[in-house]
C-alpha cells in the first residue's frame, strides 16, 4: 500500500504534464476523441490518493471504532446468536395410522348389523319401544370382566349445542359422525370415580374403579346425534374407554367396533349400556348385568358437564396415537373376520376379557350389500377392493390437476422470464446510443449557459461528476480484477 | 379430510392461475418507448455526451463484471460438485 502510494505520487504529476502537453499538442478535433479518456484517468489517479489519503486517517480508525462496540456487544450477550444453532430433533414415538375397511367388508357389516338389529327388535320388542331406533348388541364374550365393575359412560344432551346443528349442519355432521381418539398413558386416575379433563379440553373420562389403584385412562370420544323431534338435532358427546393397560384389548375393541359402524353408516346412539330416552332430556344408566351382579353406579352421582366446545370444521374421522399400531391392526383384521361369524368376537390371548356394548343402530345405513359391492368392484371372494371412493376421487384431482397443469404453467413461466431477460439484455446494450431528448425547461437551459467570471457552470459540474463516476469504475474495476 | 384435499386443490388452482397470470405480464413487458428510454434521453441531453458515455459504459461493465462473478461462481459451484 505504501509502495502503491509512493508510485502514484511520483508519477502523478509526470502522468498531469503529459496529458497537459498530449492535450495541447493535438488538434482539437482529435483530442475530442482521446481526451477525455486521459482526463477520465487522470482523475481516477487523484481520486485515488485523495480516497487512500481518507481510508487511512478517516475511514480506518472509524472502522476500527465500529468494530469495537459491536463486539463488546456481543460479548456482553453472548446468547445473542443462539437463534442461529439448530434445534434439537425430537425423536417422537409417536405414529399415526388409518386403517381403512374396504367397501366388500363395509357392506359384510353394514348387513350384519342389520340382520342383527331385526333379530333383537323380534326378540325384546317392549324393550325396542323405547327407542326411536332400532338397536343393535354385540357381546363379546360372556366371562366377568374387570370393566363392568369398573367402566361408566355419561351421556348429557347439550341443547346449545344442538340448535347450532339443524337441518343441512346436522345432517352434514350425521354423516360423519364419530370423531374420536384414543391418548395412551395420557392421564391417570389415581381413585374411584375420578373425571379426568382431556389434553384439549374436549374429552372427558369418568372412571370409577372398584379398587384404589391408579389406572392408565384411555378416551375415546366420539359424537352422535339424536333426533327428537322432526328436524330437531342434538349433538352430544361421550365418552369411555378407561382401562389399565394401553394394550389390553378392551380399548382397541371398542375403537374397531366404532370404526366398524362408522364405515357402515351407522349412527352410535349409545355405548356400554347407557341409553338415551326418547324425549332426549334425561340419560339413563342401564346397570349391566354382571355374573357377580355389580351394579353400576348411577350417573347422577357424578356432576359432568360435557358441554364442551367441538370442532365443527375437524371431519378427520379416526386419528390415533399409538404405540403399539401392530397389535391394533391385527387385532382390527381378527375382529373384521370374527364380526363375519355373527358377530362374536374371541380374542387371542384375552380370553378373559369381555365388553359389552349396545350399539343403537339408526337409519341411513350402508345400503349396498356385500353382493351388489362385489359387482360394483369386480372382487374376486376376499380379495380387498379398492379403498372409498371419496378416496378415490381425491387422488384423482392430485392426479389430475397437479402435474399438468402446474407444470405446464411453470415451465411457460420459466420461459417468459427467460425471453425477458433477452430481451433486457438487448436492450441494455442499446443504452449508449440512446438519442438524446431535448429539455425545453428555460431554467435548465439557462443552466447549460450560465457563466460565472467567464467560467461555465455546466462544465464545472460535468467535470465534477466525472470525477466521482470515474473514480467508482476505477475502484470497482481495481476490485474486481486481479 | 375432504376439504382438506378440497382446499388444496382450490391452493393449487390459484397457484396456477396467479403464475400464468405473471407470465403473460412478463410479456407484455417492452422497452422500447418506454419511460425508461425517455428519462435516458433527458439524461444524455443534461449530462452531455462524454459523461453520458461514460455513465453508460460504467453500467455496461458492471453489468458484465457482474455477469462474469457469476459464471465464474457456477463454474467453481459444478467443479466443487465433480
Amino acid at each position: 500500500m505504501k509502495k502503491k502510494g509512493k508510485i502514484i505520487k511520483m508519477f502523478l504529476p509526470i502522468f498531469l504534464s503529459v496529458m497537459l502537453i498530449f492535450n495541447a499538442a493535438i488538434p482539437p478535433k482529435k483530442t475530442q476523441a482521446v481526451a477525455p479518456i486521459l482526463i477520465w484517468a487522470a482523475e481516477a489517479l487523484i481520486a485515488e490518493v485523495v480516497i487512500d489519503l481518507g481510508w487511512k486517517y478517516v475511514g480506518k480508525p472509524a472502522l476500527k471504532k465500529l468494530t469495537k462496540k459491536i463486539s463488546k456487544k456481543i460479548m456482553d450477550n453472548p446468547n445473542a446468536f443462539d437463534f442461529m444453532k439448530k434445534k434439537p430433533k425430537i425423536d417422537g414415538k409417536k405414529k399415526s395410522i388409518d386403517v381403512d375397511i374396504s367397501p366388500l367388508d363395509r357392506a359384510k357389516i353394514a348387513s350384519m348389523v342389520k340382520e342383527e338389529s331385526k333379530t333383537i327388535k323380534a326378540k325384546d320388542k317392549d324393550n325396542h319401544e323405547k327407542w326411536t331406533t332400532p338397536s343393535y348388541d354385540v357381546d363379546f364374550g360372556n366371562t366377568d370382566p374387570f370393566y363392568n365393575t369398573g367402566v361408566k359412560l355419561n351421556i348429557y344432551p347439550d341443547t346449545s349445542y344442538g340448535n347450532l346443528l339443524r337441518n343441512q349442519e346436522a345432517l352434514h355432521f350425521y354423516k360423519k359422525l364419530i370423531h374420536f381418539k384414543f391418548i395412551p398413558n395420557a392421564y391417570k386416575a389415581s381413585s374411584n370415580l375420578e373425571l379426568i379433563s382431556s389434553l384439549d379440553n374436549r374429552v372427558v373420562c369418568t372412571q370409577t374403579l372398584s379398587g384404589g389403584t391408579p389406572y392408565r385412562v384411555h378416551d375415546v370420544k366420539a359424537r352422535y346425534l339424536t333426533n327428537t323431534s322432526g328436524d330437531e338435532y342434538y349433538l352430544n358427546f361421550f365418552s369411555t374407554g378407561c382401562s389399565m393397560n394401553p394394550k389390553t384389548p378392551e380399548v382397541k375393541v371398542f375403537k374397531s367396533y366404532l370404526r366398524a359402524l362408522e364405515l357402515a353408516n351407522t349412527t352410535i346412539y349409545l355405548a356400554e349400556g347407557v341409553m338415551v330416552p326418547e324425549d332426549n332430556t334425561r340419560v339413563y344408566d342401564v346397570p349391566m348385568s354382571t355374573p357377580s351382579g355389580t351394579k353400576l353406579p348411577n350417573h347422577n352421582d357424578l356432576d359432568i358437564d360435557l358441554s364442551i366446545p367441538i370442532d365443527i370444521d375437524n371431519e378427520n374421522i379416526l386419528e390415533v396415537e399409538w404405540e403399539d399400531l401392530d397389535i391394533y391392526q391385527n387385532y382390527f383384521e381378527q375382529y373384521v373376520t370374527n364380526v363375519e361369524n355373527k358377530g362374536d368376537v374371541t380374542i387371542n390371548n384375552y380370553e378373559n376379557i369381555t365388553y359389552v356394548t349396545n350399539i343403537y343402530y339408526q337409519s341411513d345405513p350402508y345400503d349396498k350389500t356385500p353382493e351388489e359391492v362385489c359387482k360394483e368392484i369386480n372382487c374376486d371372494g376376499e380379495t380387498n377392493p379398492p379403498t372409498d371412493p371419496e378416496e378415490e376421487d381425491d387422488g384423482s384431482i392430485w392426479k389430475d390437476i397437479i402435474p399438468i397443469a402446474l407444470i405446464i404453467v411453470l415451465f411457460d413461466l420459466l420461459s417468459s422470464i427467460l425471453m425477458y431477460l433477452a430481451r433486457m439484455f438487448q436492450f441494455i446494450l442499446t443504452i449508449p446510443v440512446i438519442p438524446e431528448k431535448t429539455i425545453d425547461n428555460s431554467a435548465f437551459q439557462w443552466f447549460k449557459t450560465a457563466k460565472i467570471m467567464g467560467v461555465q457552470i455546466y462544465n464545472v459540474v460535468s467535470m465534477l461528476a466525472t470525477v466521482g463516476l470515474s473514480f467508482l469504475a476505477f475502484k470497482a474495476i481495481r476490485k474486481v480484477l486481479p | 379430510m375432504i376439504d382438506f384435499f378440497k382446499s388444496i386443490v382450490e391452493l393449487i388452482t390459484n397457484l396456477v392461475t396467479t403464475i400464468s397470470g405473471t407470465a403473460d405480464r412478463i410479456d407484455e413487458i417492452t422497452f422500447e418507448g418506454s419511460v425508461f428510454v425517455d428519462y435516458l434521453g433527458y439524461a444524455k441531453y443534461a449530462m452531455g455526451a462524454p459523461l453520458y458515455t461514460l455513465f453508460t459504459s460504467i453500467i455496461l461493465i458492471a453489468i458484465g463484471v457482474s455477469l462474469w462473478s457469476y459464471l465464474v461462481k457456477g463454474v467453481m459451484y459444478i467443479r466443487g460438485l465433480l
